[in-house]
């Protein structure tokens, strides 16, 4: 038997002080480490699905809107532009590849975005890596239509199914369905945890002629597309990195063949967003340290307490030959083991909970988190917890030490 | 073996009045020796047993065991001394109620060195506890808890036991028990032991019985 074991049985003995107090420190660090782990796992799959899109190019307005809506298909577009915005592009020699996104209606929410199956074939959303048709194939004619994984799971569509498409981006009460219109779907894709997930993409000219037939029929005075065909937003990836700033300035300045739109850069607009974020996240890190803090103090108070009741036993094991030193170790060792167990705890505790969360993380925004990344800053916070539980558990150990032994050595003198 | 010369102790009154609560001239004891003494309670026989066991120091005089002065000793060297050389067995038995018969055991082992746990195991057995080993001092009876303070007193093989009213809190029957398991351990062990009571029906089981007041002349007005 050693130390360890009456440090163990010390704690075993106040089983439940000492659980409660651990379990106020594990709720603590498994709230800073669930913080820092969506902090930082959300920016990594922000910063990689910006990374995709190396310039977009869209109406003037707010570029964070602008990235937001067309990467993460989050928010409202901000205008349309006309076509010919999205041919110059493409013609220009310096430019790679344009894909353009047509906006305007929605099915159930998921929204409907005309483009060119180019985005299959030569967009990669990662390094490396295409849109890939998991059921069925791409689409070739108008009216067909490749859909997200997400937007099968959640709608129940299936390869061969048909649907019809109601006006505007999102759903909302009244929303004009455009019954005339039928689009079947063609195939799904492969998940690939980006917004791709959970929309429909079909061909430019079947949003177009949705529009005009309304249009003509004066069904629709406040669409965006009038009577030309007009694009939402183009996604660009240049020949060569050095042509970057120089497209995005002659875009931005009005200088490019009399083009009014802005070129943006998504990673740095995500780093702006997130330097916003950031602030908010300081604050929750900040409450939650706090947590932390209290729960630690527990445990001062626990052992603080226990000591009057444990005079005796401190008394006993001093009659046995325990040194000062020994007693003070002991006490602090038990400080120090609650710490330990709370904060590991804690750390597994905050993996598991966003770990749990993963799914409905990716279903509510796009991102793929995984939750079994570990950080250099969790080991911080670990050490920060194990040695504040060490230094609150001197002052009772101090107490300990100090304990005469001959008085509480028995009741009856 | 024990050699206690010109040993004070004071203590202080509400009024910070100092009394002498031990003052002992001379008192000797051999190898092996067993020896009762008996006195009335707050004589002081427990700081008797207290200032040979260095849990309290003295104002003056010496404490000599085995050749060392334990009064010269302080802090952890005091502790470990009393650890390897001193089993106490208390009136109230003094076993840590978390802990097992054998781990209370083991707990007198664990402060001077190792704790071994087949000496442990041999020493319940010793005291007729070996199937009782796992049980919390709750569980047992306040014979069986005086019997494992026994086997926890002569695990380490001191030198001396010091046994303060040891049956102060047994019946007749278990008294009895405890004054014959000790006394046989001590001789079987030659372990010396120095047993204080205030149970004449105890200490006249000892052949070597002395009064404390023959041993502590007591000061009775305060000192300046």
């Amino acid at each position: 038997m050693g130390i360890l074991r009456i440090v163990y049985k010390n704690i075993k003995q106040r089983s439940l002080s000492s659980l409660l107090t651990m379990l106020s420190i594990m709720l603590g660090v498994a709230l800073v480490t669930a913080i820092i782990l969506l902090r930082q796992e959300s920016e990594e799959a922000f910063n990689q699905t910006a990374a995709g899109y190396e310039l977009i190019v869209g109406p003037k307005g707010s570029s964070l809107q602008l990235t937001l809506n067309t990467v993460y298909q989050i928010g409202m577009p901000i205008q349309n532009m006309p076509l010919n915005t999205y041919e110059l592009l493409k013609n220009d020699k310096r430019v790679k590849l344009a894909i353009p996104y047509v906006l305007g209606d929605n099915f159930k929410d998921f929204r409907i975005i005309g483009t060119v199956p180019e985005i299959f074939t030569e967009f990669e959303y990662k390094k490396g890596i295409n849109y890939r048709i998991d059921h069925g194939k791409l689409f070739e004619n108008d009216f067909e239509a490749v859909i997200g994984i997400e937007t099968s799971k959640r709608t129940g569509l299936k390869v061969g199914d048909t649907f019809t498409g109601s006006h505007g981006v999102d759903s909302y009460e009244g929303a004009e369905a455009h019954d005339e219109f039928k689009f079947k779907v063609t195939g799904i894709l492969e998940k690939t945890f980006t917004a791709a997930d959970k929309v429909v993409f079909v061909t430019m000219n079947s949003v177009w002629k949705i529009h005009h037939h309304e249009e003509e029929n004066n069904k629709d005075t406040t669409s965006v597309l009038k009577n030309e065909n007009t694009i939402t937003s183009i996604l660009l990836k240049l020949k060569n990195p050095v042509y970057f700033d120089l497209v995005r300035r002659q875009i931005n300045d009005n200088k490019y063949e009399g083009i009014n739109a802005q070129a943006v850069l998504p990673v740095l607009e995500i780093k702006q967003l997130f330097d916003i974020i950031g602030n908010i996240n300081s604050i929750l890190l900040v409450i939650a340290y706090l947590v932390i803090f209290v729960a630690v103090i527990s445990i001062l108070v626990s052992l603080y307490n226990s000591m009057n009741e444990r005079k005796r036993d401190i008394a006993i094991m001093r009659s046995l030959g325990a040194t000062r030193f020994k007693i003070l170790k002991i006490i602090i060792l038990e400080g120090a083991l609650i710490s330990f167990t709370g904060a590991l705890s804690g750390i597994l505790l905050g993996h598991f909970v966003i770990f749990m969360m993963k799914n409905k993380i990716s279903e509510l925004a796009g991102i793929q988190i995984s939750g079994t990344n570990f950080n250099v800053f969790e080991l911080y916070i670990f050490a920060g917890t194990v040695l504040l539980g060490v230094l609150v558990s001197m002052i009772p150990a101090l107490k300990a030490y100090k304990t005469d032994v001959a008085k509480n050595l028995n009741p009856v003198s | 073996m024990l050699t206690i010369q010109n040993l004070r102790k004071t203590f202080s009154n509400s009024e910070n009045e100092k009394f002498d609560i031990i003052n002992i001239p001379f008192f000797e004891m051999n190898n092996n020796e067993q020896t009762a003494i008996i006195g009335e309670s707050g004589s002081g026989k427990s700081t008797f047993l207290n200032l040979i066991s260095g849990i309290v120091s003295s104002e003056s005089g010496e404490i000599l065991f085995n050749g060392t002065n334990i009064t010269k000793l302080t802090g952890s060297k005091m502790d470990k001394f009393r650890a390897k050389n001193f089993g106490y067995v208390f009136q109230t038995f003094n076993l840590l109620q978390g802990f097992t018969a054998l781990e209370n055991v083991m707990l007198g082992m664990m402060f001077c060195g190792k704790a071994d746990k087949n000496r442990s195991l041999s020493a319940l057995d010793k005291v007729g506890l070996s199937k009782r080993i796992n049980n919390k001092p709750s569980e047992l009876s306040v014979g069986e808890q005086q019997r494992v303070a026994v086997a926890r007193a002569i695990v380490n093989s001191p030198g001396m036991i010091l046994a303060d009213e040891p049956t102060a809190n047994l019946d007749r029957k278990n008294s009895g028990t405890v004054i014959e398991l000790i006394k046989e351990l001590c001789s079987m062990e030659k372990i010396a032991l120095i047993l204080v009571s205030h149970e004449s029906d105890i200490t006249d089981k000892f052949k070597n019985k002395r009064h404390f007041s023959e041993i502590n002349i007591q000061v009775t007005h305060p000192q300046n």
